[in-house]
């Protein structure tokens, strides 16, 4: 059965191909939406239906309170928030912080729990673990504190766009 | 020792109980608030600890001045509202 996971100013919507055609020839008839949106009312900027593990990521931009990412194991029956990317501290009263998460895509075959997202602003990033310091990208930072197995990974500014997010223990 | 309060907005997106903690400045008791649950801190702040432009607080009935580097002083007994910003149009 198929599932579409739909990202929209007003929430996460899913819909799922009905058992009764399986044949694909009814121009989509039978999609039905499937149980309550998750974050209702909240801007979804991205969703991610991770096709290695089947774990979805939602990015989101709270009109008040920024920019968040929520991971769901289940798909979508809860979510666990973790931590938003950041770029790193300065004391510039200018300096850049994550205005917006607008893609975030898997890491290839040899990144094993790595995401990549492109972000506003631009920046590059790594992971944090010192088990996982050998692998890390060049220029990277450390990260935040972050649920059991997770852990942001900091922004260098003005490299590439890229952020990325890295499981940090066996799940 | 300060008492700091959400609102319920907030609270839709993540847990935010009455919270009371201690400091001379702003950015100590909220540094000492957002101690048990760093994600909240996200929420009020961004990366840099600035007070995000969306959201405003407020320090014994007033605004506070300093929304870069929070150095408001804070009285002890001090009520401290986080509130989000009402702004556009």
């Amino acid at each position: 059965m198929a599932t579409l996971w739909v990202g929209t100013r007003k929430g996460l919507f899913r819909y799922d191909q009905g058992a009764a055609d399986q044949s694909h020839t009814d121009q989509g008839r039978t999609w039905a939406q499937v149980g309550k949106p998750a974050f209702l009312a909240a801007p979804v900027t991205f969703v991610l239906d991770d096709p290695r593990d089947g774990a979805l990521f939602v990015a989101l931009s709270h009109g008040h309170f920024g920019c968040k990412l929520h991971r769901s194991e289940d798909r979508g029956a809860s979510w666990v928030e973790l931590p938003a990317p950041a770029f790193p501290l300065s004391d510039a009263p200018d300096a850049p912080a994550l205005e917006l998460i607008w893609s975030i895509v898997p890491g290839g075959a040899d990144q094993p729990g790595v995401l990549w997202a492109g972000t506003i602003p631009g920046g590059c990033s790594g992971q944090t673990t010192a088990a996982q310091a050998g692998r890390s990208a060049p220029g990277c930072g450390t990260g935040q504190s972050a649920p059991a197995g997770w852990a942001a990974a900091m922004i260098t500014p003005a490299f590439t766009r890229f952020w990325l997010i890295r499981e940090t223990a066996p799940m | 020792m300060a008492t700091i309060r959400f609102t319920s907005h907030l609270v839709r997106h993540r847990p935010a109980p009455m919270i009371e903690a201690m400091g001379p400045t702003l950015a100590e008791v909220l540094a000492a608030a957002f101690a048990d649950d760093p994600l909240l801190r996200g929420y009020v702040l961004d990366e840099q600890g600035r007070l995000r432009k969306h959201v405003n607080i407020y320090l014994d009935g007033e605004l506070i001045a300093d929304r870069l580097r929070l150095s408001d002083p804070v009285a002890a007994g001090a009520e401290i509202y986080v509130l989000q910003a009402l702004s556009g149009g």
